[in-house]
């Protein structure tokens, strides 16, 4: 009997001493007393500290300058039923959180934190958060936000005018916003092209803002810039810059970018294919394996309909096989010829890697300003 | 003698010590497994007991951390639908002011068991497939070489089926540069796993050919969907795909929103508002009976709330942009089913959502950010070099890199020319961190020191003397390359004062003493007023020079301080 009972008292004494020490041992750094759930789907609030962002966690300060200062106060209440712990966590970088009065708030009680921004950025539209580190188990961290609009004396509604793929036969018409915040009448009273080189091919125009579309962007007025790309461009990229001057006093030179992409107007494009070079890559193949890839001959522009290609010929044609299919035209502005190539599982191993030794594949074009399209392919057949 | 209660003999007292001890020892390891990794703060960030983390693992587990695409809708199931250096993202660590050292936010996981798959969501590369190290590596997040790691954690060393999925815009610019980006980095995200991205707005500015060779390499289903944008043909790229992962069947479709697509230009292009092309691409998406659906959304928040609310087949509904610290909660969207969740910019950090065969807690969300304590994958840093020696093999003229000519007229010298009348300043200037700029692009002084950036734009931009800054492309008579120009090596005297042929010509007697005068005039750049602060943030801005923001000029001054002539 006695040691029966003596068992017992022994087991309950051990299991009460090993959850006490456990308990002291790991609750505070490593075992969470409750898990925390790292969702925000909120669940009912239970007892314990609850930190609350008085007014809200996110103020929209409307909109300001760019690289103006600005600042809010947030009031962070306790509203639960336990101390609440809180300290400065992690700020987005154009972000500064003021210092806490009180790191301790007793149920009920409140403390203030500033948060200063800096408007520094190349968007009108401006968002940036700070942390505040809590032992509220559901809401660590805080996150405050100010989002807002950062507007400018002169603004582009874009940064750039990029055109993208563009026809070498065909005019391109591109249209940028330039709004101005504080002027009420704004005019282009000069403007250039910092290369002087295609200055005839882009030629610009400007229209004024109503008061309407100004004001649907917030601003007092503003001027539309009308690009209109000449044909005749060189194939290539288009890297340019127009400088435009305004009737603003003291207000420096606006500088916009152009940039763009001239492209022949018959072309290829698809899997494996380097279109600026015309280059298709087959890759490295096994001898007396097959191989086939399909690509896309492609025609657009101002001729696109009155285009025809036609392939004549293969080199090496003991290597090399081509067939031109029927054109596809599910896109309105883009023909695409698809073009099966073959490689001969008899072709013995060679590397066609370099100019001088690229396999070819040539077209007739009935383009008038295209009228021969000749086309590399790149393999490397291996033992 | 009085006897107590109970008499215990001896051996009693040994057995009742080994008892009392078992017990402690029972309570002690009955707890242990439930350790959470984090709380050790100098632990890496995911790091799991060796215990755990093995016994998670499994043969099955390793198989389905590769998830299995089952379908992706083929072309008749489509519908026919007529866009620094050094790059750097950088953020701020806590503040000490008002901190308290034990009061820190849950590391990423806590509480977690092993999901039945996690969905990995970044978005918004915007460039940035590296921190560039200009403030530190330790100081910034980001980068394509730290996600490898995060994701390889989650994958080998946690045993999870892991899904990745990506919201666009790998590149933010235009040119020859961002074109091999992108190229690299849709390579990349191959090589990650990804299961679908989303083509976005700013990488649907660059040329169809060059985005074509980097989101279809080949004959192999790409990766790459959109509902509503496809390039060439739709059956290149799939408006919806379903993916098999931890007994999970996800469907994931991806879309521009329509304040992108109204601006899309090339005839190269087929695209449609979002709506229209979601709608048949979800009856498609629908009829796979899938576990679990999520929206990409490349798209102002708004306008993918409201795709949640029209179309209420998704459970999860992703979006990227906003602040560059994102919130580590999901956000329940009013009037529909799914929850929304925004991976913020820059691709600092990863967004991480498990789903869990758990009625009480079926989905929980993590942010984890793609810090220093992640460390660099070898196969990532390959990639990186690639693309370094890719642009070294383009040469300037290759990446369409023109100089810009000066509207002066004037020409760069040199700061070696400049020093021969300005010796204090020259003496200032060659004890700063400017007088070996472009050193620190041929040998990078910290643990990505062997790729060497000096044929990079991005990183030329600021560490050479006669180039723009901002705009990423050399001025006229400015650094063209280590042997073609060594005089312009370095940040030099020139880049904040102009370029000073003219001025040098005059002091040698060429001109009248007014034009000397005026030269002299313009050549100076005041402190007072902030012409001086302006042309300093040029690069010190607050990707690549956070510090300078909070430090203030005042601070970087005294470093560089010098004023005119001996």
């Amino acid at each position: 009997m006695k040691p029966a009972l003596f068992a017992v008292v022994s087991l309950v004494l051990g299991v009460a001493i090993g959850w006490v020490s456990t308990c002291v041992e790991f609750a505070r750094d490593i075992l969470p007393q409750q898990p925390v759930p790292a969702t925000a789907v909120s669940q009912p609030h239970k007892s314990g500290p609850r930190a609350e962002v008085v007014g809200g966690e996110l103020y929209d300060f409307g909109q300001m300058n760019r690289l103006a200062k600005s600042n809010h106060r947030f009031q962070i209440k306790n509203s639960g039923d336990a101390p609440l712990e809180i300290s400065l966590g992690h700020t987005t970088c154009k972000c500064t959180l003021g210092t806490l009065a009180k790191n301790n708030l007793e149920p009920g009680e409140t403390t203030d934190v500033t948060l200063e921004w800096t408007a520094k950025t190349g968007e009108s539209e401006f968002e940036q958060s700070a942390e505040i580190n809590t032992n509220d188990p559901e809401q660590n961290p805080v996150r405050l936000v100010i989002r807002g609009k950062v507007i400018d004396t002169l603004k582009p509604e874009e940064p750039s005018i990029t055109l993208n793929d563009i026809s070498a036969n065909e005019v391109t018409t591109a249209r940028l916003r330039v709004l101005a915040y504080e002027a009420d009448n704004l005019a282009v009273s000069s403007h250039t092209w910092v290369k002087p080189d295609n200055a005839d091919r882009l030629q610009v125009s400007f229209e004024p803002l109503s008061p309407e579309q100004a004001a649907a962007s917030k601003a007092k007025s503003g001027v539309v810039v009308v690009l209109s790309v000449q044909p005749g461009l060189h194939l290539g990229q288009i890297n340019e810059v127009l400088k435009i001057n305004f009737n603003i006093p003291d207000q420096e030179a606006l500088e916009i970018p152009l940039f763009g992409n001239v492209i022949s107007d018959v072309s290829i494009a698809g899997p494996g294919v380097a279109t600026t070079r015309l280059l298709v890559n087959l890759g490295t193949i096994p001898a007396g394996s097959p191989c086939k890839k399909t690509v896309f001959v492609t025609v657009k522009g101002p001729y696109r309909e009155q285009t025809s290609i036609k392939l004549v010929g293969v080199t090496p044609d003991n290597e090399l096989q081509a067939t031109l299919g029927s054109p596809l035209r599910d896109s309105p502005r883009l023909d695409r010829y698809p073009l099966t190539i073959e490689l001969s599982p008899a072709t013995r191993p060679v590397a066609r890697t370099a100019d001088e030794n690229f396999g070819h594949i040539n077209f007739q074009v009935t383009h008038p300003q295209v009228k021969e399209l000749s086309i590399k392919v790149r393999y490397i057949v291996k033992e | 003698m009085p006897r107590s209660c109970i008499q215990i003999s001896q051996p009693q007292w040994i057995a009742a010590i080994a008892i009392v001890l078992a017990m402690l020892l029972a309570g002690c390891s009955a707890s242990a497994p439930v350790t959470q990794p984090a709380a050790n703060n100098s632990a890496p960030l995911l790091a799991e007991p060796a215990s755990t983390a093995s016994s998670e693992r499994s043969p099955a587990d390793t198989k389905d951390s590769q998830p299995q695409r089952i379908h992706a809708a083929s072309p008749n199931q489509a519908s026919t639908a007529t866009s620094p250096v050094a790059d750097a993202a950088t953020e701020l660590p806590a503040q000490p002011a008002g901190n308290s050292p034990k009061l820190q936010p849950p590391p990423p996981f806590t509480g977690w068991a092993k999901p039945a798959v996690a969905l990995f969501i970044t978005g918004q590369q915007l460039g940035y497939i590296e921190p560039c190290g200009c403030t530190g590596l330790e100081n910034q997040k980001g980068g394509l070489a730290r996600r490898h790691t995060l994701l390889r954690q989650l994958r080998d060393d946690r045993g999870w089926p892991v899904v990745a999925l990506d919201v666009g815009s790998q590149v933010r610019r235009y040119g020859r540069q961002q074109e091999l980006k992108f190229q690299h980095t849709a390579s990349a995200l191959r090589t990650l796993g990804y299961s679908s991205v989303v083509l976005g707005a700013s990488d649907l500015k660059l040329p169809v050919g060059e985005l074509f060779s980097g989101t279809n390499p080949d004959d192999k289903p790409s990766i790459f969907t959109a509902a509503n944008v496809a390039l060439l043909g739709r059956e290149f790229q799939p408006p919806f795909q379903v993916i098999e992962s931890g007994g999970k069947k996800i469907g994931m479709v991806g879309v521009l929103g329509d304040s992108f697509e109204q601006k899309l230009t090339g005839d190269e292009l087929q695209h449609q508002p979002a709506l229209d092309g979601l709608k048949n691409s979800c009856r498609e998406l629908k009829a796979q009976n899938c576990d679990y659906h999520v929206l990409l959304a490349h798209a102002t928040p708004d306008e993918a709330r409201s795709i949640a609310i029209e179309i209420p087949l998704f459970d999860l509904v992703v979006c990227a942009g906003g602040s560059s610290l994102p919130s580590n909660e999901m956000e329940a969207i009013e009037g529909s089913k799914s929850k929304f969740v925004n991976v913020s910019h820059k691709a600092m950090h990863a967004g991480v959502v498990g789903l869990f065969d758990d009625r009480s807690t079926p989905i929980r969300y993590a942010v984890v950010p793609l810090d220093a304590q992640l460390k660099d994958s070898p196969e990532m840093l390959e990639l990186l070099a690639n693309y370094q020696a890719q642009l070294k093999s383009e040469g300037l003229e290759g990446l369409g890199l023109k100089p810009q000519p000066l509207p002066s007229g004037n020409q760069f010298v040199g700061s070696e020319t400049c020093g021969e009348c300005h010796t204090k300043a020259m003496a200032v200037w060659s004890k700063t961190t400017h007088a070996h700029a472009t050193d620190s692009l041929v040998h990078p002084p910290n643990s990505r020191g062997k790729i060497a950036r000096h044929y990079d734009p991005e990183c030329l931009s600021c560490h050479v003397t006669g180039w723009d800054p901002q705009k990423f492309i050399p001025l006229a008579s400015g650094y063209l390359s280590l042997t073609a120009t060594p005089k312009l090596q370095h940040n030099g005297c020139e880049n904040c004062h102009g370029p000073g042929s003219a001025h040098v010509a005059a002091e040698n007697g060429d001109g009248t003493d007014s034009q000397r005068s005026k030269l002299r005039a313009s050549m100076r750049l005041p402190v007072a007023g902030g012409a001086a602060e302006n042309k300093c943030r040029e690069c010190h801005d607050e990707d690549n020079s956070p510090d300078f923001g909070h430090k203030g000029f005042a601070e970087y001054w005294k470093k560089v301080e010098h004023y005119g002539k001996d």
